[in-house]
């Protein structure tokens, strides 16, 4: 018996092998039964490319947003699923932006003293948080901070204050900073500060594709799209302090379209708000500003854009050497040297209340001729046009849930801290929903809760 | 004699506590009877403008809940999320790792040796005991050795002052960024050598240059890494006379960097050499 079947197994074998199938052979009736549980199983619903679900969403995917899903991923690894959502991939609003690359340390705030050392930290080691062909060019020029005589006993008080975190910031007076730089007008000056270590340039872009391209290979979706709107769904049992009890909507769904303009609904856990100047109009869609109690207080987030000038003179000796720093002026204007070539770049940052008489170049020209005399002789012309997203309210970024939407966070409005302090955010974001709580620098006064309360938190040190 | 009696006396008071501790670590049970605490952020009260639901007036909350501290820590949930992943590689990963952590940890700015012994014998203390030379101000022979051959002061002494540091041995690889902390107060500071340190970048020099840049007058760079940017760190050096450094090679954006700062400062000696060359710091 055992023998027949041995050789009937031979036989086969022999049949099969002489007939050399290349390619595996599937019966059609196994074919259809499976193409049909297949169908079966996915519940007969067309496959989409387009995700429908996510832990967590980032809306706008620049500095900032990118920074909270390199943390995320970077922390949770393949326990969350984050998707950002970035309705113009070339940024053209974050693209050569003469005044982002840059990092300083004179600031009055404790939070924001910690986010700038946090920052330093982060940049200098960038090629083991990122990737190791990320090359950030820092440039430590330094900045220099000038104070008229209404400011000097408030510049020597931060940097009293600045001292105790462990900054070294250096008082320079007015003989000093003739004889470092002779160069620049010290009329009306009476007080300037330097600091020692760890402010200059930096190249933003590859911070930025550093970014995005470590967070991508950690497992974040990008999506080339822009969101439509917020859907709530009305949960009646949920009791919260300031809102009617019954009258509770929870944000569960939003709706984006896509390039080819498919609108897909996304569900989320939690939806992080980064969308700079943008931020009030996402901000709308979710009733924030237009709703009642809670809801009725809107977004204070405006963009606001500026103009660089170049001042160059063609042929003739310019008188500031390589040391140059960034120079922060009293009246608001911002002086910096144009890499190795012989130019400065400047820009103004402009007034808050506005008067119409005098035109933003007018004051720019008059505080420039002030400061550096010898930009009289010189050709100043406009290279470009800054974005800022400003919050209105305080001038300080708002980081945060919203007090109605409790998965709702906001990360804008840092202006032009953004950039620099894109990493500490971004941590700060990522220990928000993954732990509850700030662990590691406590940014709680940025909450949204101080535009309710009306206790703003305002920075001293910056113009 | 005196410290064992010490000793003896200081475990039997571990033994049975009979006072309080009125340190910040307070028990749970302290905690519970010391009430609720204002929310301070950095010093500052935070205004809360409302309070957990289970906080109000007439809510009940149990006597248990003073043991719930804290939730699981998150980075524990991480690596046990990992654990079907691991490989040897990782393993090796997170000890080498580890070992750059404690390099770093060792060589940190610490403020009670320098209130010990002041920034001088501080500084002394340190890059001896790292194989590295050290010259004082007045002296003409090179301080080299480690704990056992040199006898150091370990007080405050007068007198010490450090004028060069030769780096070119340090030990493991090379003085890192929090190294190069020890450098600060050091107002005699005329001569460096970073030779061999791999480990100095742009972030290091500039570093140098806020602290010592206004007294460091020779500088040697050999074997770091050099880019356009350490040349505007260079710059804010008022005092430096001689700089040694590599070859830039192809870099570009370096050269001319380099010959604008020769073109500003002509007192400002650059000399390029190989590394076959013996070596320029021959103990001059």
């Amino acid at each position: 018996m055992n023998f027949s079947r041995i050789l009937t197994k031979n036989i086969k074998k022999y049949i099969v092998l002489s007939n050399r199938n290349y390619a595996k052979f599937v019966n059609p009736f196994t074919r259809t039964w499976d193409t049909i549980n297949n169908e079966i199983k996915s519940g007969f619903k067309q496959q989409s490319d387009y995700p429908e679900h996510a832990d967590v969403v980032i809306i706008g995917g620049g500095f900032i947003g990118s920074s909270v899903a390199y943390w995320l991923k970077n922390r949770a690894g393949e326990g969350l699923s984050v998707a950002v959502i970035e309705k113009d991939t070339t940024y053209e609003m974050c693209q050569n932006m003469h005044s982002h690359g840059i990092i300083t340390q004179h600031y009055s705030l404790p939070e924001n003293i910690y986010l700038s050392q946090y920052s330093a930290d982060f940049l200098r080691n960038i090629k083991k948080n990122l990737k190791e062909d990320v090359d950030i060019e820092f440039k430590p020029h330094g900045t220099l901070i000038l104070a008229s005589e209404k400011y000097a006993s408030k510049l020597e008080e931060n940097v009293s204050l600045q001292k105790e975190f462990g900054i070294s910031n250096k008082i320079l007076t007015v003989e000093e900073i003739e004889r470092l730089y002779p160069w620049i007008n010290t009329s009306d000056i009476k007080l300037g500060c330097i600091s020692k270590e760890s402010e200059g340039a930096f190249n933003s872009q590859s911070l930025l594709k550093g970014l995005i391209q470590k967070t991508q290979e950690l497992g974040a979706t990008y999506l080339k799209s822009e969101v439509i709107d917020f859907e709530m769904n009305p949960q009646q049992d949920i009791l919260m302090e300031g809102v009617a009890p019954g009258s509770f909507k929870k944000i569960n769904r939003l709706v984006y379209r896509t390039e080819d303009n498919q609108e897909i609904f996304l569900k989320f856990a939690v939806c992080v708000v980064a969308a700079g100047s943008d931020s009030e109009s996402v901000a709308k869609l979710a009733n924030i500003g237009t709703g009642g109690g809670l809801l009725s207080v809107p977004l204070p987030i405006e963009k606001r854009e500026y103009n660089v000038y170049s001042i160059e003179n063609e042929g003739s000796r310019m008188s500031f050497g390589l040391n140059t720093p960034f120079i922060m002026d009293t009246s608001g204007l911002w002086l910096k040297r144009d890499g190795l070539q012989k130019k400065l770049i400047c820009g103004q940052i402009p007034l808050i209340k506005q008067d119409k008489n005098i035109s933003n170049s007018d004051i720019l020209y008059s505080s420039l001729h002030n400061r550096y005399p010898e930009s009289v002789k010189s050709e100043v012309k406009p290279i470009s046009t800054d974005f800022i997203d400003c919050n209105t309210y305080d001038d300080t970024g708002i980081l945060g849930p919203h007090p109605y939407h409790t998965n709702l966070f906001f990360a804008t409005g840092f202006s032009r801290q953004g950039v620099q302090h894109s990493p500490g955010i971004g941590r700060a974001v990522a220990e928000l929903i993954i732990d509850c709580q700030f662990t590691t620098i406590d940014l709680s006064r940025f909450g949204f809760d101080r535009i309710l309360i009306d206790e703003p938190l305002i920075e001293s040190n910056v113009y | 004699m005196m410290a064992q009696n010490l000793k003896h006396s200081s475990i039997l008071r571990t033994l049975c506590i009979t006072s309080r501790n009125y340190s910040e670590y307070k028990s749970i049970y302290e905690r519970d009877e010391a009430g609720r605490q204002p929310r301070k952020v950095h010093g500052k009260e935070y205004p809360e403008w409302r309070r957990p639901w289970s906080q109000r007036d007439g809510e009940w909350t149990s006597k248990l809940s003073i043991f719930v501290e804290k939730s699981p820590s998150m980075n524990v949930l991480n690596a046990m999320q990992n654990l079907p992943n691991l490989t040897f590689q990782d393993l090796k990963e997170w000890w080498a790792e580890m070992r750059v952590i404690q390099e770093i940890q060792n060589q940190k700015y610490l403020p009670e040796r320098v209130v010990a012994l002041g920034s001088n014998l501080a500084a002394l203390h340190f890059f001896v005991y790292r194989q590295s030379a050290v010259r004082l101000k007045d002296k003409k022979e090179w301080l080299v050795g480690d704990v056992v051959t040199l006898k150091l002061p370990d007080t405050y002494r007068d007198g010490y002052f450090v004028e060069a540091i030769d780096c070119s041995n340090f030990h493991h690889n090379g003085i890192r960024y929090e190294g190069l902390q020890n450098l600060s107060g050091l107002n005699y500071l005329k001569w460096l050598s970073l030779r061999n340190n791999k480990y100095v970048d742009v972030w290091c020099i500039d570093r140098i240059a806020g602290q010592n840049g206004e007294t460091l007058e020779f500088l040697n760079l050999m074997g770091c890494k050099l880019c356009a940017g350490c040349i505007y760190a260079l710059a804010r050096m008022p005092a430096l006379k001689f700089l040694v450094i590599n070859d830039p090679g192809d870099n570009i954006e370096l050269q001319a960097a380099l010959s604008m700062l020769e073109e500003e400062r002509p007192d400002l000696l650059i000399s390029i050499q190989d590394d076959t060359e013996t070596d320029v710091d021959n103990k001059l």
